[in-house]
């Protein structure tokens, strides 16, 4: 089992609202799961909770075997390297080079000295170069962030994750600040990941149409409860017309 | 009502304070044409003095520079203590933004009497005096700085597993290394200024040239430093915002 959750709440105001609601799921190794929702729906929080960069207040989380309540420290870093998060906004280090950026991700492989001095050794460098040949980026290796477009910095990202060769990739809205010729191509990157190294993935989407066509399970979270959890197909327009419905909508 | 309250307020202080420094126009009228006197004898400038002048000014500078480059190693640690978004520590960031304000509070020219009283007359209680003033408002600049960054590379270093100095390495320091050599150039043309102040009350250089060709009225030689001075300060400000301008 990859992930398994028991009633996790989680709430950012001390118990008055719930961001999460009695989460409880699994997930097995190998999945390419979609998570869709309203923006506030829980979405993002459900995300970081897993590589615990929000830790929950109830209930139980087990990620790669962890219980994460009690990580810390060193744990805490060797737990994280093994998990991809990609970024809606990419976050990379704009004044940096493309390969340094995908290096960043053997970070918490290194020692002390070489992450701070930015000396890889020469595999991880070999690796950080198969990677960038292999989203797309040859030729770009060292160009400066700053100089390139949206979707380049988004292959920069998820290049950034593999290099961290990871056991599962979490991504919060990767496409969503890309135009849709280029959403696609990232979602079409890491199905690839999933198929070829049987990467386990969980997307925030929030677009349905491609939640659908790329994902073979589905998750829908509606104020911080989960209240879809089925293949696509299970989706009826019933249910659909639940997890988008705006609030107020209902009395119309 | 309120605003001429206010303006009934500025005038009674401004008038008070007027009484207290003993303001007078007809001093002034009367002192004119002595300052006139000592304008007059003050040209021709004696250019003769001129290679030990600016002996006396890259001094000043020198003395400017390596305590504007103290001031930035000290200033390091504490600004990434002062700022909030990098250490949990939040006791340890109160107490180093209350010696920051406090240090700015004090005048290095103030700073400077102590330490000549302390290590003796010349350059090094100048240059003690200037780095440590000069923390109290890099210390906060950098401070601000750093909680002004994009959070955004912060969250990735973290969520790839890196400890918390490559976190501050690749997350943070990249973002505010340009900010921090602009500030770094900005202190050194105050730091300029102050430094021939600093010579009026021993730190040497050309302030302390300048005193003494006063002490023994030789007003054309006071008159080449005082255009060495300006010529100076003119240059530092230009080269120093031209550079400014080229990092950020």
């Amino acid at each position: 089992m990859m992930i398994q959750l028991e009633k996790v709440s989680k709430s950012f105001d001390g118990g008055k609202s719930f961001a999460l609601r009695d989460i409880s799921l699994s997930v097995n190794e190998g999945e390419f799961i979609a998570v869709i929702g309203l923006s506030g729906a829980g979405k993002s929080t459900f995300l970081r909770t897993l590589n615990r960069s929000l830790p929950i207040e109830a209930g139980k989380i087990e990620v790669l075997g962890k219980k994460l309540e009690r990580l810390r420290g060193n744990e805490l870093a060797e737990f994280r390297r093994k998990i991809g998060f990609i970024f809606q906004q990419f976050h990379l280090i704009k004044s940096a080079s493309v390969l340094q950026n995908i290096l960043v991700g053997r970070i918490a492989y290194v020692s002390l000295w070489r992450s701070l001095t930015g000396f890889f050794p020469k595999a991880d460098l070999e690796l950080a170069k198969e990677i960038a040949l292999s989203v797309g980026l040859a030729g770009k290796e060292e160009e400066k962030i700053k100089n390139l477009s949206g979707g380049q910095q988004q292959r920069v990202a998820i290049a950034r994750a593999l290099a961290q060769e990871p056991k599962l990739i979490l991504a919060d809205e990767p496409m969503a600040s890309l135009d849709p010729r280029l959403a696609e191509l990232v979602l079409e990157m890491l199905a690839r990941c999933n198929r070829e190294q049987g990467i386990t993935a969980i997307i925030n989407i929030h677009d349905l149409a491609l939640a659908k066509k790329y994902a073979k399970r589905v998750l829908a979270f509606r104020k911080g409860t989960l209240i879809f959890d089925g293949t696509p197909n299970q989706l009826s327009e019933e249910k659909i017309k639940q997890i988008y419905q705006l609030d107020g909508e209902e009395a119309l | 009502m309120k605003k001429i309250a206010f303006l009934a307020l500025f005038l009674i202080i401004s008038f008070i304070a007027a009484q207290a420094v003993e303001f007078s126009f007809e001093k002034l009228l009367h002192g004119a044409p002595f300052m006139a006197d000592f304008l007059h004898r003050m040209f021709p400038p004696n250019w003769s003095i001129l290679p030990k002048v600016l002996r006396e000014t890259l001094l000043t500078m020198e003395l400017a520079w390596i305590s504007t480059v103290l001031a930035t190693i000290l200033s390091l640690p504490v600004g990434f203590l002062a700022a909030k978004n990098v250490f949990e520590l939040p006791l340890l960031r109160k107490i180093t933004i209350f010696i920051l304000n406090a240090d700015r509070a004090i005048d290095s020219l103030i700073l400077a009497l102590f330490f000549v009283s302390a290590v003796g007359l010349g350059p090094f209680p100048g240059v003690l005096a200037l780095a440590i003033h000069s923390v109290g408002m890099l210390g906060k600049l950098f401070a601000d700085a750093i909680e002004s960054i994009d959070p955004g590379p912060v969250e990735a270093l973290a969520s790839v597993g890196a400890g918390k100095l490559a976190l501050i390495r690749w997350g943070i320091w990249p973002q505010v290394a340009p900010h921090f050599i602009s500030y770094f150039l900005f202190r050194f043309e105050l730091n300029v200024r102050t430094a021939v102040v600093l010579g009026l009350v021993g730190a040497g250089g050309v302030g302390f040239l300048l005193t003494q060709y006063m002490r023994l009225f030789q007003y054309q030689e006071v008159c080449t430093v005082l255009l060495v001075i300006l010529v100076l300060v003119m240059l530092v400000d230009a080269v120093s915002s031209k550079l400014r301008r080229s990092v950020l």
